[in-house]
């Protein structure tokens, strides 16, 4: 049972370059998408590769553009450079070989060099459900698959059964059948040195936490006061979306069942906004490593990765891939955890008035929304494994997996694991 | 140019006949609605007027556009007129109001969606309008036809008043600068559709639409102006004053700009779908399933749908209709022991148009209700074509279908919402591969599946066909009254000056 590691590679590049970079990205988009053989990385689930854009930070300096390759895989990160350096090398160069400082004589190891010297940190990485790897989704889904069609063809059979009979009759036909033997077995729990680690995390945080909680309760009131006091000055972005930009944005989505998001933003000058943004980023870390790593971010069910990463310490990026379309995504956020929103986004600049970090932000409709769509940026390139599986069907297609794997069930039990299928 | 005279003797006109000639005087704070300043069609389908003719009209010139306007208003429909014999509303189309001449920053006022047109490559895209849907092959509103800048919605109580009624319209268009380009005939208000469901059950009510009793959905999701479901205004064209001297448009609510008025308020978008549908298919795709899984055709057409064709729903009784007048309709799935659909499936059409409490956040709570009420639509829509034969609707009479009307304040969060996550969804509420059994783009290559659950195990209807074929439609926008006074006596040279800068 593999563990989910992310990988982000952030490279600048000369401006004068930006427009030969996206030909580069439309033609790997298109006609040249062979030549980065996502497909050929087994335990990749989701790539993207997109052009940050440049401009004047709020601070004044100019930053320039770069290029940016995030992917969430099974396994080591390091790995995954390797393998892409190698088995993705034409891609690879083609889409980087206009960045600053790419090997001019490009072979795997200097490739892997490169991508490791421009690898950066995700602040916060969230994934749907921990250890479920490429492999074991995909072969779930052609179990729900092999038992429907054997339902299909054999319902008028099994429907005098009791369910606890039907069940066994599934399990038999899995059993016979080579490619759905493997369903039979249940899927491999995490090894004993993860779950110890990941325990020991578990208490470690609290317990050094634990000595200065009296501080941290005392100073609680003074740093209320210190929000509100930002919150009043701030200026909420009043900006309605360029239709232009959204009708490219459009453009690019709601091709298959999941969408890949990317928004990039400037973080509240000063000191304060700057550790609360740390201190928010490290509650988030915590909270889905431990807490919201079982297929729920919160209340909302359509994520499979996120990640928060800071580009430079005053600019940040968020990207996720979802189910569904943006507006039901943004619907989600404002319905079900505009608070957890409103306490990472609202560190952003021109994001919805908030009141004590937490409380209305997003739930401006209108202004989360507009906010959303003029911090969007378009990934040019965008690979899934598994494009039309939700979030949603990969968690059922494990529950038929569970309850097939195991050897009876009540027929209390097996009522509601049939109506799985 | 004809300007609408302002004498207070028409403001009560709406009583003896349709009645706008003027608008309605601008009443105090606007946070209770004015019956006269909303077009009838929001309060109502005119079910007492059986009989309606929907007129698509290409405005060529400004001038005689604003003439036509203006000519219209007294025969214009309000809430508050809508005991008339006939009724007339009023509907336009973004490019439409450009023509009648508002200014380009009034018009960037109107939502993105709006603004594009449905038939805009990313809204067909998203809409599953594409292949044998595409606006290209409509019979109306596709690129290939002419604009329709003004729609008229036309309705009376039998077929010769609906005619003359036509006829004394048709006669106040202009000889030139403004041209009829479809007429789109209705059959007769039925209380079953073509394929012999009763239909139009489920309308949200609405809190003070039809007095300060009603309570439900805010009414801000289906007027512009007021506060939606969010406690906030959604974004409409505020103007500034200085463009309606003649102070016909209410002011715009001073948080939202000052010194402004509101063009949008009491209007609301109307949305237009005209679905062919193929009857045949659907019942000859229900006896060869009802054969398959040994379930009575009525019941199997009755699980896709999600109601017996009386309007019984499923989930109040699943194994047989009431025949109640009216149908219980105050259920929900969750609630009341449908959870996994054994009753209602989860894929049926009716379940997946407005889930009730079936979805997260905690379906069965209130709060799941909350949540779905943000996707709610006013569907309007009249049948057209000849009633199917009696004998299930065999042979080739001619196309039929459903001019699907609805109405919102929120095109992207209602209605392409509900088309596109909920409808056309083959993922919705975690199925696999199942769109809509009805209005569901199944995949050309037989892949339409709808799974039909069941104790101890579901039944699949595999290989779906698609029975609905679009065949035309548009993005408009009902005005409230005020604004359609305000749009025929727009005067052209006001926004020429304003392109020129040269206001003070």
């Amino acid at each position: 049972m593999p563990q989910q590691s992310a990988v982000t590679v952030l490279a600048p590049l000369p401006p004068e370059n930006r427009d030969r970079v996206l030909d580069a990205l439309a033609h790997l988009a298109g006609p040249g998408r062979s030549a980065l053989a996502f497909d050929r990385h087994p335990g990749l689930h989701f790539a993207r590769l997109l052009l940050v854009e440049g401009g004047p930070s709020p601070t004044g300096a100019e930053i320039g553009p770069s290029l940016l390759y995030a992917a969430d895989l099974d396994g080591s990160a390091e790995a995954h450079l390797r393998a892409l350096a190698d088995v993705s090398a034409e891609g690879l160069d083609r889409a980087f070989g206009s960045c600053t400082g790419y090997p001019e004589r490009p072979d795997p190891d200097g490739r892997t060099a490169w991508l490791k010297a421009h690898r950066i940190p995700e602040a916060a990485f969230y994934v749907n459900t921990v250890g479920r790897g490429v492999s074991q989704v995909l072969a779930e889904e052609g179990l729900r698959r092999g038992l429907e069609t054997y339902l299909d063809a054999h319902r008028a059979d099994v429907a005098g059964l009791s369910p606890g009979q039907i069940h066994a009759v599934l399990r038999r036909h899995a059993l016979a059948d080579p490619q759905l033997r493997f369903g039979a077995v249940p899927a491999r729990r995490p090894p004993v040195w993860w779950r110890t680690r990941e325990r020991a995390h578990l208490v470690a945080v609290p317990l050094v936490l634990l000595p200065v909680a009296p501080l941290i309760l005392l100073a609680l009131p003074f740093v209320a006061v210190a929000l509100r006091l930002h919150e009043v000055r701030d200026v909420p972005d009043r900006q309605r979306p360029d239709p232009a930009a959204v009708e490219r944005l459009r453009a690019a989505e709601d091709r298959v069942g999941q969408n890949p998001f990317a928004a990039v933003g400037f973080l509240k000058p000063g000191p304060f906004r700057a550790v609360l943004t740390r201190v928010v980023l490290l509650a988030i870390s915590y909270a889905v490593r431990h807490v919201l790593n079982r297929g729920d971010l919160a209340g909302v069910k359509t994520i499979h990765f996120a990640r928060w990463v800071y580009l430079t310490p005053e600019r940040m990026v968020f990207l996720s891939a979802y189910d569904g379309s943006l507006e039901s995504y943004m619907n989600d956020f404002i319905d079900k955890v505009a608070w957890g929103l409103n306490a990472i986004f609202s560190n952003g600049i021109g994001y919805p008035p908030t009141v004590l970090l937490l409380w209305r932000g997003a739930r401006q409709e209108d202004l989360f929304k507009d906010h959303l769509r003029n911090h969007q940026a378009l990934n040019q390139v965008w690979w899934s494994a598994y494009d039309q599986l939700t979030a949603l069907n990969t968690g059922s297609n494990a529950a038929i997996r569970t309850g097939l794997a195991r050897r009876s069930l009540s027929d209390a039990e097996a009522r509601a694991w049939l109506a799985l299928l | 140019m004809a300007r609408p005279a302002l004498t207070a003797g028409n403001r009560r006109a709406g009583l003896a006949g349709a009645g706008t000639g003027a608008p309605p005087p601008v009443t105090d704070s606007g946070r209770r609605l004015d019956r006269a300043d909303v077009q009838g069609l929001v309060g109502s389908g005119y079910g007492r007027l059986p009989e309606a003719v929907f007129l698509g009209l290409q405005v060529d010139d400004g001038a005689a556009g604003r003439r036509l306007l203006a000519d219209l208003l007294p025969l214009v429909t309000s809430m508050a007129g809508d005991r008339a014999d006939s009724a007339l509303n009023v509907a336009v189309s973004h490019p439409g109001l450009g023509r009648l001449g508002m200014p380009q920053a009034a018009l960037a006022g109107f939502s993105l969606e709006f603004a594009g047109g449905m038939a805009a490559p990313t809204r067909s895209a998203f809409l599953g309008d594409v292949g044998e849907q595409a606006p290209a092959t409509w019979a109306w509103g596709g690129p290939h036809h002419p604009r329709v800048d003004l729609l008229l919605l036309l309705y009376a109580r039998s077929a010769e008043e609906l005619t003359a009624h036509r006829d004394s319209i048709r006669q106040r268009f202009p000889a030139d600068g403004v041209r009829e380009v479809v007429a789109l005939p209705t059959t007769p208000v039925s209380p079953r559709d073509h394929l012999g469901f009763a239909d139009g059950i489920s309308q949200p009510a609405v809190t003070g639409l039809h007095g300060r009793s009603e309570r439900g959905v805010a009414l801000g999701e289906f007027l512009l102006g007021y506060p939606n479901a969010y406690g906030r205004r959604t974004g409409r064209p505020l103007l500034p004053a200085a463009d309606d001297p003649g102070r016909v448009l209410p002011p715009a609510p001073r948080a939202d700009a000052p010194d402004s008025v509101d063009l949008g308020r009491d209007g609301s978008y109307l949305v237009v779908r005209t679905l062919a549908v193929d009857v045949d298919a659907f019942w000859s795709h229900v006896h060869r399933w009802a054969a398959r899984t040994g379930l009575p055709p009525e019941q199997v057409a009755a699980k896709m749908v999600g109601r017996w064709p009386d309007g019984t729903s499923l989930t109040v009784s699943r194994d047989h209709p009431l025949g109640d007048e009216p149908v219980d309709n105050d259920f929900r799935y969750h609630r009341d022991g449908d959870a996994a659909g054994l009753g209602c499936p989860i894929a049926a059409h009716v379940r997946r148009a407005n889930p009730r409490d079936s979805l997260d956040p905690r379906p069965g709570s209130d709060a799941s209700v909350r949540v779905n009420d943000r996707h709610r639509l006013i569907r309007r829509g009249r049948q057209y074509g000849p009633p199917p034969g009696t004998s299930d609707g065999t042979g080739p009479d001619g196309e039929r279908g459903l001019h699907f009307l609805c109405l919102n304040a929120n095109l992207s969060r209602q209605f392409e919402f509900v088309q596109h996550t909920w409808m056309d969804n083959p993922a919705f509420a975690g199925l696999h591969g199942s769109p809509d059994p009805i209005a569901g783009h199944h995949p050309p290559d037989g892949g339409g599946v709808f799974p039909l659950p069941a104790d101890p195990v579901r039944h699949r209807l595999l290989d779906l066909p698609r029975f609905l074929r679009l065949r035309g439609g548009g993005y408009f926008f009902l005005p409230g009254v005020r604004a359609l006074h305000h749009l025929a006596s727009h005067p052209a040279h006001q926004s020429s000056v304003r392109d020129g800068k040269d206001r003070p």
